[in-house]
């Protein structure tokens, strides 16, 4: 373990490459930036909705989503994110749906057609489960496919937290995030030709909780809420950042003319709840 | 002008009378000194001294030193001639105005001190068949290990080439974590200083390295790949009651001091410390996201105490002490991971005290006992995860080694370890060092708690050369216990040599191993508990053709084939197992299978002014588990070669090289990815298990050495330039954030080391 940590370190930092890769804040191509669910953790049983945050700024329509739901098969020991009939709790939340939003107006970025999935009951989901999994939470998988008309096609997942809550009454919810703010006020034009610190305008606390660990003693700990920054123009010092801290934005001297300039922040408390602020311009 | 004359004829005359009535009285003076070796100041003993031109000679002492009784003033010449020596002649006017003796300390220059010189490389102090040896003449002046006595093992065959930066050992086809590595008999946890840059013994401490393959000895286990055993060498003190020497080079400094206590005990200190960190800050000045707080820093501490006791007994104490230090704030998380964020610190250090004892009970009968009393201890934090782990540790040795017969010795012993470990561990569970899925989309887990692991080991080894036969037989037996599978394993090993004459040795051998289990792979938490220790049958046949026929320059060349097959090997598992009634992820499983085998060859040839080194192995290791079709393992180099020369100059220059050929290193192409919304990172998808290879690598390595022979101080400099034609070889791949598009990420572009250093 401690070389895979030190070669990490080595290889990222000092390792030899001219880094022409896309960058991971830049928008240009089919992503999906988030999957929203209105509650993060629930109880067995439950139903969520669920509402992608997407992009495909130059992209042409024609976008259809297709979701599917199965109890996680594994994904944090290498099974591949995906769900198949066969699997426990497997559910089809949508073949081949196409999306009425984003619209075309819009780049086709922003908030997706949201869906919903009910998660199986306690005798599926807790079966065989350990008191330590059923406290922290047993990992319902959604995967969201999209597939653009032109035959691109992006594939991502998230986990719905199930809890026992007769053994951790208190689920997650959701970070609050109300605006983004340039230099501490709201952004509300397209700061063309200014280099402007951006952050994120957080009104929620980050929520204490605790874990179980493998012994089954319980610790406390406290979410840190992290905020992924995505761009359509212009440049960013940091592509994430910690709580309200600022990152650098240098506009471009003009704003696009033939489309609009997005600014998108998403924010994370770390253990599956996100909330997702876009600012379109003009 | 005759009245001149006639005054002149008088006083000489009367000078003459004056001289042959009263002699003038010639001052003679005592003459003492010592000559010693030039540089080395090595005491010359039974050399003749002469001083011309009165050819008065006399003959150094044992410690070199020699005396004139009575040197009439005057113009003297000082003349020393000696074989292997250059000639001396040294002028000195001596006047005996309130002078009574003369101290005159003569320096005899050699005529080369290459490192080089006379060294039967090899084939000192073997006795293991599977045994290649590395001297510290050699391990100190090869090109491109920078004096490392483990680096400079990587020139040798069946060792195959790690990626990157680190300088672990793999041998034959296996993994790193195959090898062992120990000090006099006694492992040690590592042998690196951050993972590679130098290993943690002074060089000059060394004796010699030890590199055990296929078919290694009952004295050794616990490793499926082999051992790598560092010497240490005893004080040196026969030429000198005390020496020393200090260096310094781009990114260290340190010295060694040696003396004699008293007729019979002696001992050696030495230490090193590092400021690569400096430098590292340097570079990285201008980086707005990185904040290196504590530069990454390494010291190390060597001493060696060795008493005669008696004639029988001798005792030995060897200790080592080991720091690397690093810390830095990464301002951002990393792009692949935005989970690695904050601080990230780094202790990991070690002690070691290895006390020896030898006794020889009589010409056939010797007892070593030897302990390794110490502690290890390892902290990595990076942010919210971390990693501390605090060892005792405990492990023995003894052998009673006897000689039956004419024919027969045997040798009985122990190998044992104990470990008290307390550890505190905040990290993702279930990754393999092969895993590509990002930590961020790991499950964290964490776990304090202690745990004793106890490793013994038991084995008797034999030695049957029958009387008048060209055979020797190796038969031998190992017993193992490990303590965290809970495991006794009887594993047989047999060894053969055959002399086909006195230039020509044929062996063989072969035998069962068993490593213990890494101890995450047993943890409940991060592991299965139910795992087994990995196995290994080992075979050899080789042989070793010395070309010398008794010279001292020559060829030698040893060689061979292996094979080997493991079975039971530890593989990720991603499948879920009820225990104990409830449904868990097995993590890890004993599945894997594998198979190595290949042939290797070592060419060494020395003939002053060249020496030359070519080793060149061949290799094919695969691995299968069920439901994985059968694939290339991760360092299954098919060619390495590794080509060494140096010519030695005249006026002690030395130009040296090395070139390097291994096939690319197999990798996983990746053929997709998942973006994890929870972990805001993209999951690859992995396509065929190591179905696709990086490029070839290829390197030329450049040392120039060169000696300046002051009177009492040889100073050596040398400039090391690895990768001088700057080839830009691929380590590893850096993909984009989705996995779509990728790019090589090439190893150091060439990279110029300069050291000095002062031997007193």
């Amino acid at each position: 373990m401690k070389h895979i940590l030190l070669s990490l370190f080595v290889i990222t930092q000092l390792g030899c490459s001219e880094d022409k890769l896309p960058k991971y804040v830049e928008l240009n191509s089919l992503r999906v930036l988030a999957l929203v669910a209105d509650t993060p953790e629930v109880a067995p049983g439950a139903t969520v909705t669920l509402t992608p945050a997407i992009s495909d700024i130059n992209g042409s329509g024609g976008l259809m989503f297709t979701a599917e739901a199965c109890v996680d098969p594994g994904v944090y020991f290498g099974v591949e994110p995906a769900c198949t009939a066969t699997m426990t709790g497997y559910q089809s939340l949508g073949v081949n749906v196409p999306l009425t939003t984003p619209t075309v107006a819009n780049n086709y970025t922003g908030a997706a057609n949201s869906f919903t999935v009910t998660v199986p009951s306690s005798s599926t989901i807790f079966a065989n489960k350990s008191t330590r999994d059923q406290y922290n939470g047993v990992a319902y998988l959604v995967t969201y496919t999209l597939d653009s008309g032109d035959g691109r096609r992006v594939k991502s997942f998230r986990r719905i937290s199930v809890v026992n809550t007769a053994l951790r009454p208190t689920l997650n919810s959701n970070p609050t995030v109300t605006d983004i703010l340039s230099n501490g006020t709201s952004l509300t034009t397209y700061p063309a030709g200014q280099t402007v610190t951006l952050s994120a305008q957080i009104s929620s606390t980050p929520e204490t909780y605790s874990v179980m660990n493998t012994e089954g003693g319980l610790k406390s700990i406290t979410e840190t809420h992290q905020t992924t920054w995505f761009i359509s123009d212009g440049s960013l010092k940091y592509y994430r950042t910690l709580s309200t801290d600022g990152n650098e934005y240098a506009a471009v001297a003009t704003a696009p003319s033939t489309r609009k300039a997005f600014i998108i922040s998403v924010t994370r408390d770390g253990r599956g709840g996100m909330a997702v602020v876009t600012k379109a311009f003009p | 002008m005759r009245f001149f004359f006639a005054i002149c004829i008088f006083l000489f005359s009367d000078f003459g009378i004056a001289q042959e009535e009263k002699p003038v009285e010639v001052k003679t003076l005592k003459i003492e000194g010592r000559l010693v070796e030039k540089g080395t100041k090595i005491p010359l003993a039974d050399y003749q001294v002469v001083i011309l031109p009165h050819q008065f000679k006399t003959r150094t002492d044992s410690k070199g030193y020699y005396v004139f009784e009575s040197v009439p003033e005057g113009e003297v010449d000082f003349v020393v001639v000696a074989a292997n020596y250059e000639k001396l002649e040294k002028k000195l006017f001596l006047t005996a105005d309130g002078v009574k003796a003369y101290t005159v300390d003569l320096y005899l220059a050699k005529i080369s001190y290459s490192e080089f010189e006379t060294t039967i490389v090899g084939e000192k102090n073997k006795r293991d068949s599977t045994v290649r040896v590395l001297q510290q003449k050699e391990f100190l002046a090869l090109p491109g290990a920078g004096g490392d006595p483990v680096k400079a093992v990587q020139n040798l065959p069946g060792v195959s080439r790690v990626a990157g930066f680190s300088s672990q050992v793999v041998i034959q086809g296996s993994e790193p974590k195959d090898t062992r590595y120990d000090l006099d008999g006694h492992e040690i946890p590592l042998v690196f200083h951050f993972g590679g840059l130098t290993s943690v013994v002074m060089p000059e401490a060394v004796e010699q390295v030890d590199y055990l393959s296929a078919g290694y000895g009952p004295e050794y286990s616990r490793a499926l790949g082999g051992i790598v055993s560092l010497k240490t060498r005893k004080p040196q003190i026969s030429d000198r009651d005390s020496k020393g020497f200090a260096f310094m080079d781009t990114m260290k400094m340190g010295g060694l001091y040696e003396s004699k206590i008293d007729d019979h005990s002696s001992y050696l200190i030495s230490a090193r410390y590092s400021y690569i960190g400096a430098v590292l800050r340097a570079a990285l000045k201008d980086n707005s996201s990185f904040d290196l707080t504590v530069a990454p820093e390494f010291a190390d501490i060597t001493g060696i105490y060795v008493n005669q006791l008696n004639e029988r007994d001798e005792l030995k104490i060897v200790t080592l002490a080991s720091r690397d230090t690093l810390e830095f704030l990464l301002k951002e998380p990393l792009k692949e991971e935005p989970g690695l964020r904050g601080t990230f610190y780094n202790e990991t250090s070690f002690v070691r005290v290895v006390p020896h004892w030898t006794r020889k009970w009589d010409t056939d009968r010797t007892s070593r006992v030897s302990l390794g009393v110490g502690t290890n201890k390892i902290i990595i934090d990076i942010g919210d995860q971390y990693f501390k782990n605090d060892v005792n540790t405990l492990t023995l040795r003894g052998e009673w080694d006897q000689k039956f017969t004419k024919d027969w010795s045997s040798q009985i012993g122990i190998d044992n370890q104990y470990y008290q470990a307390k550890y505190n561990v905040r990290l993702p569970a279930g990754r393999s060092e092969t895993s590509q899925t990002p930590f961020s989309a790991s499950e964290i887990r964490e776990v304090e708690g202690q745990s004793n692991i106890n490793n013994i080991g038991t084995y008797w080894r034999n030695e049957w050369n029958p009387e008048g036969s060209k055979w020797t037989y190796l038969p031998s037996l190992r017993h193992d216990y490990f303590n965290l599978t809970k495991e006794h394993r009887i594993s047989p090993r047999l060894g053969a040599r055959y002399k086909w004459d006195e230039s020509l040795l044929i062996k063989g051998s072969g035998g069962m191993y068993a490593q213990p289990p890494q101890p995450q792979e047993v943890s409940t938490s991060f592991g299965n508990p139910e795992i087994k220790s990995p196995l290994a049958m080992h075979a050899m046949l080789g042989f070793e053709k010395d070309f010398r026929q008794g010279a001292t320059e020559g060829w030698i060349l040893n060689g061979g084939v292996f094979h080997r097959d493991f079975s039971r090997l530890v593989v990720s598992s991603s499948q879920y197992i009820v225990r104990e009634g409830t449904l868990v992820p097995e993590i890890y499983s004993n599945k894997g299978q594998g198979r190595a085998q290949g042939l290797e060859f070592l060419l060494k040839g020395e003939m002053n002014p060249w020496t030359t080194w070519l080793s060149y192995t061949l290799t094919q290791s695969r691995r299968w588990e069920p439901g994985v079709a059968e694939h290339p393992s991760q360092y299954d180099q098919t060619q390495n070669v590794n080509l060494v020369g140096s010519y030695q100059f005249p006026k002690e220059w030395k130009l040296s090289g090395r070139l390097r050929y291994v096939t690319g290193n197999p990798k996983t192409p990746i053929v997709g990815a998942s973006f994890d919304s929870d972990n805001d990172v993209y999951i690859p998808k992995q396509g065929p298990i190591y179905s696709e290879r990086m490029r070839d690598f290829s390197q030329f390595d450049l040392r120039v050495d060169k000696k300046i022979i002051d009177d009492k101080v040889l100073w050596s400099f040398y400039a090391d330039i690895q990768n001088i034609l700057n080839s830009k070889n691929p380590e590893t791949i850096r993909y984009s954030y989705d996995y779509s598009t990728k790019e090589d990420v090439t190893g150091l572009p060439m990279f110029f080391a300069i050291g000095v250093k002062g031997e007193f």
